[in-house]
């Protein structure tokens, strides 16, 4: 980027990215099943989590003084006495070690109810901590701006017909079993119940609106209630909150890596999508100078920053520099509008 | 930096913003030529740059050669995200002590365990939470034999929970001598016991956790001075110079403080997470967001406006007109209502904190009017009395802040203060006008006279009026209380001088504190209503 080009005062948008470190945090009672320097494929177990948690507190012998905090201790007897006349039956708790207290007591934390977490991306495993796992993906990692649920993999299926259409929740059938449905601008209460329903294994959208996410949330906490095991499923949310159309050179990205394996991992809002990236960053990139428009009057238009306007009194009343961007018109041809710099991004 | 040196940078690094000026001596004394904002993501040279040849396609006789500018000396300043805790103690009364520290240093709190023996599942889970920075354990000399052995057991267990994750700082705040085992040296700390101080005063502790917060949460950040630090310094050289009370209210998105000083030195002082602007908490907490929105005066979908705050959590740069600016109005007033609630918490409810200046930064102002910003300011701190405000919109006072000698820093404010400190205007909050005694209440009234002409204002409770006043002059108040004390004053006539702004004088009657409708709808029309002059001009 040279003195001149006016690109260097708008933020870079955030750029898709081949080996990137994925987190995954684990619980007091949560057991790595993974170990470093091993490669894991997509889907495959890496985590063993327990929906719920139990302090248990045993004396501390010469067997487990040992044991450090987060280390593995099975096998631990439950004290549950027998029936009269009958023998107890012998059950164990499967715990990890917490504290060995000064008061001659070891705490545990056992855990039960488990679901495993599968690894939503084929990579290798740089390091297993009591309070986590860190795997390098192989894949192309892509940000999202909102992300919800379990991590999660499948096959990208494109719904909608472009960024900025909405699904139909009845067009959500059983096709769309184990994939990852791409579904335009906007997902409600409703699809996300039905793809959740019929086995999806995440939706990307351009939005979501807090009031769905807050319904979607109190499902699943009602589900957990019942003690229902569900199949992870997560949401991706690529703008942001409300109705946000897909950003196009995302879109354009995503269709190219229609049919292709991928995996979410909400916690970290990452998309990751297996196979050669070269297609997928060719279908991404855009010209030097291209700017997107990520809010007000001309939201979502690409176009190309010609020069700075300086600092210039906004609307809203308030002062800052803009810029002059030719976005293309209904007709087809460029006209000239001054933008504030702010609300910009740089995709070339 | 001295009179000798050249043109220089100022550099106010946040976590979503940098803020940069160009100071040059112009005719024997330091002037301020150029500044600008920009979010943090973009090279700070860009910026630098940008500004050498913004003066000297101007006039560049100014500041010499605008070629040398990458050899410029820079005064740069470095503001964190807020440092995030676990607080852990074997009693209530030493855990509020340790909390009161801690909040008062500018941590956030994520979770407290203030018992004898807390919940072994919440506390360890707390613990491996990844955005915390730190399990923090307070203790005292001279509580119940009961409280110290309790306190001998947490420290610990405390030690061992850490141990699941490699990069938790774990804190000793008291007497604990013993080491816990597998904590390496680099993650364990001592500081002093939590002392019985006010939030706001100076504690051994409190000065401890400040600078311990900076050194975790700044561990992948550039070294530099730290700018609250910075900004402190200089309210307090501010309020020196100009012998005057000075309250310097800092918003920034990730957290806000606050600095009151006198011509004798600052008196109070704190530093906030909760008053950030954005709190990240926004983001899942719902109740949160209400509590925005309830200063907000936008029409329409509650849950739009929930998404509309969140995107602005997300894109903190992004609102620069339409609904954006109206939402960060509404954030900037629940910001300073908490800064406010958290600054009162603890300190002495005695009007000590009023102040004749009230300096505003951090770029939670820069984004609005400057009538809009003065209107946030008087309702979020409310304070009987007539106050100017300022403000710090070049973020030249933090950097000033960090250089080392006093005398230095004073001869610079005094030559900068005028390109540095924006006048927004003047603000006279009269104090609850209640009705006393009679059936017609007797109201007050006020003879503004200024260079523009004469006003009279009959002082009825819960009014706010904006008089213009442009900067540079001032405005003669001559008050008749009538049946209600007015600045404390009643039965007696009283005359004061205001100085103008950008956004005018206001005067404002409402009630300390004040007192929203709580219906959603009469709020929303009583908070429009008071704000609709800050906005004329504007396209709303």
């Amino acid at each position: 980027m040279t003195r001149h080009d006016p690109g260097r005062f708008v933020i870079p948008a955030s750029r898709p990215e081949a080996g990137r470190l994925l987190r995954f945090a684990l619980h007091l009672a949560d057991r790595p099943l993974v170990a470093p320097g091993q490669r894991v494929e997509m889907g495959q177990p890496i985590i063993q989590h327990f929906r719920d948690q139990e302090a248990i507190e045993v004396p501390t012998s010469a067997a487990i003084v040992g044991m450090r905090p987060g280390d593995v201790l099975d096998n631990v007897p439950v004290p549950q006495p027998g029936r009269r006349g009958r023998k107890a039956v012998a059950a164990t708790y499967r715990t990890r070690v917490c504290e060995h207290g000064r008061d001659g007591i070891t705490r545990l934390v056992a855990g039960s109810g488990d679901v495993t977490v599968d690894a939503p991306a084929t990579g290798i495993i740089e390091a297993v901590t009591p309070s986590r796992v860190d795997m390098r993906a192989e894949g192309l990692a892509i940000d999202a701006q909102v992300g919800w649920g379990r991590p999660s993999s499948g096959r990208i299926v494109i719904a909608v017909d472009g960024p900025d259409a909405e699904i139909q929740t009845s067009s959500i059938d059983v096709t769309a079993s184990g994939a990852i449905l791409v579904v335009g601008a906007r997902v409600d209460t409703e699809a996300m119940s039905r793809a959740r329903a019929i086995g999806v294994a995440a939706v990307i959208s351009g939005g979501v609106a807090s009031r769905d996410l807050r319904r979607l949330v109190s499902s699943v906490a009602r589900q957990q209630a019942a003690l229902r095991a569900a199949a992870p499923f997560g949401l991706l949310a690529l703008g942001g909150y409300g109705r946000v159309p897909i950003p196009q050179h995302q879109w354009d990205l995503l269709v190219a890596a229609e049919g292709r394996s991928a995996g979410i991992l909400a916690d970290s809002r990452t998309l990751i999508i297996d196979g050669d990236p070269a297609p997928l960053l060719g279908a991404a990139s855009r010209p030097a100078g291209t700017v997107r428009v990520v809010s007000g009057e001309h939201r979502d238009h690409e176009g190309h920053l010609v020069g700075l306007s300086g600092p210039r009194r906004w609307p809203g009343g308030t002062y800052a520099p803009g810029g002059f961007v030719e976005l293309l018109g209904e007709d087809g041809t460029p006209e000239r509008h001054c933008v504030p710099l702010t609300a910009l991004e740089r995709l070339g | 930096m001295t009179q000798d040196t050249a043109a220089f940078f100022t550099l106010d690094r946040g976590t979503v913003g940098t803020t940069a000026a160009l100071i040059a001596p112009v005719d024997g004394r330091y002037r301020m030529l150029a500044a600008a904002s920009a979010p943090s993501a973009l090279d700070p040279e860009s910026i630098l740059e940008d500004l050498a040849w913004r003066v000297a396609r101007t006039d560049a006789s100014v500041a010499g050669s605008m070629e040398g500018w990458r050899e410029w000396s820079r005064l740069e300043v470095h503001t964190g995200r807020p440092p995030r805790a676990v607080l852990v103690a074997a009693s209530s009364e030493t855990g509020e002590l340790l909390e009161r520290a801690f909040v008062g240093g500018g941590w956030s709190v994520v979770a407290r365990f203030f018992e004898p023996d807390p919940d072994l599942i919440a506390f360890g889970e707390a613990c491996l939470d990844p955005q915390v920075d730190a399990v923090i354990v307070g203790g005292r000399d001279g509580v119940e034999e009961a409280e110290l052995e309790a306190a001998r057991r947490l420290w610990p267990r405390t030690g061992a929970l850490a141990r699941y994750r490699d990069d938790l700082a774990v804190i000793a705040c008291g007497p604990f001598a013993e080491r816990p085992e597998g904590i390496p040296d680099g993650r364990l700390f001592s500081l002093p016991a939590p002392d019985p101080v006010p939030l706001t005063a100076e504690s051994m502790l409190r000065g401890a956790a400040q600078q311990m917060g900076v050194h975790l949460a700044g561990r992948d950040e550039p070294a530099a001075t730290d700018g609250r630090t910075a900004l402190r310094t200089s309210i307090a050289s501010l309020a020196g110079m100009l012998g005057n009370r000075v309250d310097g209210i800092e918003i920034g998105v990730a957290a806000g403080s606050r600095t009151l000083a006198g011509a004798e030195g600052e008196s109070s002082h704190a530093a906030i997470a909760a008053a950030g602007l954005l709190p990240s908490s926004l983001l899942e907490d719902e109740e949160a967001g209400d509590a925005v929105l309830r200063w907000c005066t936008l029409p329409g979908d509650p849950a739009v406006r929930q998404d509309g705050l969140r995107e602005l959590v997300l894109h903190p740069w992004i609102a620069t007109d339409g609904d954006g600016v109206h939402l960060r109005l509404a954030a900037l007033r629940a910001a300073l209502e908490r800064l406010e609630g958290i600054w009162t918490s603890s300190a002495a409810e005695d009007g000590s904190d009023a102040a004749d200046v009230l300096v505003l930064s951090g770029g939670a102002f820069a984004a609005l009017p400057p009538a809009a910003a003065a209107l946030a300011a008087i309702e979020g701190i409310r304070r009987t009395g007539a106050v100017s405000i300022l403000h710090d919109h070049a973020g030249v006072l933090a950097p000033l802040g960090a250089l080392p000698i006093e005398s230095d820093r004073r001869r610079l404010l005094a030559d900068l203060m005028d390109d540095c400190l924006l006048p927004l205007g003047s603000a006279l909050l009269t104090g609850s006008l209640g009705k006393r005694g009679r059936k017609e209440p007797v109201f007050g009234t006020m003879h503004i006279s200024s260079a523009l002409g004469e006003e009279h204002l009959r002082l009825e409770p819960g009014i706010l009026r904006l008089i213009d006043l442009p900067p540079g002059m001032t405005a003669r108040l001559d008050i008749d209380p009538g049946d209600s004390p007015v600045l404390g004053v009643q039965g007696r006539r009283l005359s004061l001088d205001v100085r103008g702004g950008l956004g005018g004088l206001l005067i404002d009657t409402r009630s300390i504190p004040l007192d929203l409708p709580t219906g959603a709808e009469q709020r929303r029309s009583a908070l429009e209503a008071w704000e609709a002059p800050v906005w004329v001009g504007s396209d709303r």
